[in-house]
């Protein structure tokens, strides 16, 4: 991006005068981010810089142009004057003209410190904003008022120059606020039908458009003085509205691009972090992978370099060794269902009608030996009497509700209880399930079906309560990150991966359901898990891996083809 | 073979870690105290000086290892123990080790290589 140029460029070169600086200052206002505008606030009072400089830059091509008028003006009076010298002009003509080159050296000199304190404006940009348009608008004034000086010694109501009238109402309009535009408007108006009123009446003198020529003296004549003025003050006013619209359109393009500048800034950003997260996650799972690896090769070398000789020796380390092994199968295993549901499309769930009871027992079964070798109390509740049908994909809530299941018996010592429960929100007696969150759309309890594991395990340990905020969207790490494990787990030496609840949180997330999370340190833990209930009729379900999952098919039955369509 | 053993202390919160150095330092020469946490190995060196530690970089927290070989190197009586790293991660900052480290073996762990480590160190 290059640094603005100083002043005396801007008078050099008018091009890179109009189009550089605003977008230098567009860029270096989104990179801050993210002050978006009101939308569609009044002109003026948005205070963007990059329209302040606008505004500005303007005033300079405004210098310019007046340099150039003079220099025109005086460059014709001269000519003349050597042409047909017996055509007279009023000597105030000249002090006219020089007092618009005299009063532009004032603009000048006045445009630079105001250059400079836009540039060193930053964040204050009202005053800058607001002092710009003062200048904007003594610069207006000034202009009409020796507009109308010139035209009243120069023809007045004969001279068509009063088109430049015009001009500057259009500038107005697109620089300044409707009510600043409209005041000078009126001041032009006001000025140029004084002026043609006053030479009317004979209280001015009239000096001829073309004193080559001599008058026709219309300017005597009121009709046609009154008619003049009258459309002339149409075209300021009509120039006037024409302007201000197309103003108000150009401003709001500008905060528009603004916007959307933001916005993309912010995707960007986005975009950014999930990388960062990936690569992140990509290290922490090789080095997790590593472990296990590194270690059966470290076991292997123990064998190869003769360091364990004794057979029952070598017997232990093949043992360590295949131990490692399905540590790292498990690991990959685990990596491998969290990819598939991350990379699966989110919709398939609400496709899906999955009896949530019958797959929750069937979990509990498989898990039922393991359970009960290791000295655990385990039971599964299924409520009767109502539909336990969620928009979940099976073969996810397999891998959810298998975790959660298989967290509890992993996390609670012998002669501890595992309780898994499933229940639909509209079951009496369920006074204590969550409650859905606020971005639940207007769900109600009734409106899910829960699976929910308690265990009288370890817990989660308080000294972690960052650990327990179960929303994913919170800074800082949760149990439900990958490769996330509470610090007595990791004390006791417990083994795992650290990926279950990351699956757990993927596949409700996905499913739009919710979690909620219950613990305390040495008195277990109890997780929560709610899915949309199913209340259409059941579709076959849809990329469905496991053929153990049934649909109920009650739905799909007589009473569906009897229904009227 | 000098006539007490080498005393070497080895924190590492893998417990596999513990039994392959004890495998690879057999007695008599050596005699090996293993921890899991830095907690236990301040207690063991608290009570007795180790002639070398062996320390696991990665431990509860990604560094724990570096920073507790940090904190050894500014202790006035700890300080000077010679300091292996061990970690199945490569060395990020190898400009950035303390002092005190005098190697760093990258696991899988090669009974070869800690034995040269030790005995250079040990000399």
């Amino acid at each position: 991006m290059s640094p603005p140029a100083p002043p005396t460029a801007h008078m050099d070169s008018g091009r890179d005068v109009a189009t550089r600086p605003p977008d230098t200052d567009l860029g270096r206002d989104s990179a801050g981010l993210p002050e978006l505008p009101a939308p569609l606030a009044p002109r003026g009072a948005r205070a963007g810089k990059p329209y302040a400089l606008v505004v500005l830059l303007q005033l300079h091509w405004f210098i310019r142009l007046r340099w150039i008028f003079a220099a025109g003006t005086l460059a014709v009076l001269a000519v003349e004057r050597f042409v047909t010298p017996q055509a007279e002009r009023p000597p105030h003509l000249w002090l006219a003209v020089l007092s618009v080159a005299g009063i532009n050296v004032v603009w000048t000199l006045l445009s630079r410190p105001m250059r400079r304190q836009l540039d060193r404006a930053g964040d204050d940009h009202h005053r800058a904003i607001r002092a710009g348009q003062l200048f904007a608008s003594a610069q207006i004034a000034t202009d009409l008022f020796l507009l109308t000086w010139i035209l009243a010694l120069t023809g007045g109501v004969e001279n068509p120059m009063s088109v430049f009238y015009l001009f500057h109402v259009a500038i107005s309009g697109l620089l300044l606020r409707t009510w600043q535009a409209f005041m000078w408007s009126c001041w032009a108006v006001l000025l140029y039908g004084g002026m043609c009123l006053a030479q009317a009446l004979g209280w001015l003198p009239f000096y001829p458009f073309l004193p080559q020529l001599g008058s026709v003296d219309l300017y005597t004549q009121g009709q046609h003085v009154a008619l003049v003025v009258l459309v002339v003050a149409a075209a300021v006013f009509g120039t006037l509205y024409f302007t201000d619209r197309i103003g108000a359109l150009l401003d709001q393009r500008e905060a528009m691009l603004i916007r959307m500048n933001a916005a993309l800034e912010q995707s960007r950003q986005a975009i950014h972090d999930l990388q960062r997260r990936r690569a992140r996650f990509m290290q922490h799972a090789a080095h997790q992978l590593k472990s296990p690896l590194a270690m059966v090769q470290t076991f292997a070398n123990l064998i190869r370099d003769g360091i364990v000789t004794d057979a029952a020796g070598i017997q232990a380390t093949c043992e360590k060794i295949i131990r490692r092994s399905r540590e790292g199968i498990a690991q990959v295993t685990e990596l491998l269902a969290l990819a598939r549901v991350q990379e699966s499309d989110p919709r398939r769930h609400r496709a899906c009608a999955a009896d949530v009871g019958r797959i929750v027992q069937e979990i509990c079964q498989r898990h039922l030996p393991v359970a009960q070798e290791k000295g655990l109390q385990m039971t599964c509740d299924v409520c009767d009497g109502q539909s336990l049908l969620a928009q979940v994909d099976p073969a996810d809530l397999i891998d959810c509700a298998g975790n959660l299941v298989e967290n509890a018996i992993k996390y609670t010592p012998a002669g501890g209880a595992v309780r898994v429960t499933v229940t639909g929100g509209a079951q009496a007696g369920h006074a204590d399930l969550p409650p859905p969150p606020a971005t639940a759309d207007g769900r109600q309890l009734a409106d899910y079906v829960f699976v929910i594991v308690a265990d009288t395990g370890i817990g989660i340990d308080l000294d972690e309560p960052h650990l327990l905020r179960s929303g994913g969207t919170l800074p800082g790490g949760t149990i439900f990150d990958a490769f996330r494990r509470g610090n007595n787990a990791l004390a006791l030496g417990i083994p795992g991966t650290g990926l279950g609840l990351s699956i757990v949180r993927e596949v409700v997330e996905q499913a739009a359901g919710y979690i909620d999370v219950r613990s305390c340190r040495g008195q277990g833990s109890t997780f929560t898990v709610a899915f949309p209930a199913a209340t259409a009729a059941p579709v076959a379900a849809l990329n469905t891996r496991s053929s153990r999952i049934i649909v109920a098919g009650g739905g799909t039955g007589p009473d569906a083809s009897a229904r009227p369509s | 073979m000098p006539d007490a053993p080498y005393h070497i202390l080895l924190i590492d919160d893998d417990p596999d870690m513990h039994d392959v150095v004890r495998l690879i330092l057999p007695p008599p020469s050596y005699r090996v105290t293993c921890c899991a946490t830095t907690a236990a190995g301040s207690s063991v060196l608290g009570a007795e000086r180790p002639d070398a530690l062996l320390l696991d970089i990665m431990l509860a927290t990604p560094t724990e290892g570096l920073e507790f070989a940090r904190r050894l190197e500014h202790d006035p009586q700890l300080g000077g123990i010679p300091i292996i790293l061990i970690s199945s991660a490569p060395l990020e900052n190898p400009g950035q080790v303390p002092a005190g480290v005098a190697g760093f073996i990258e696991k899988p762990l090669q009974a070869r290589d800690l034995r040269e480590f030790l005995r250079e160190v040990l000399r």
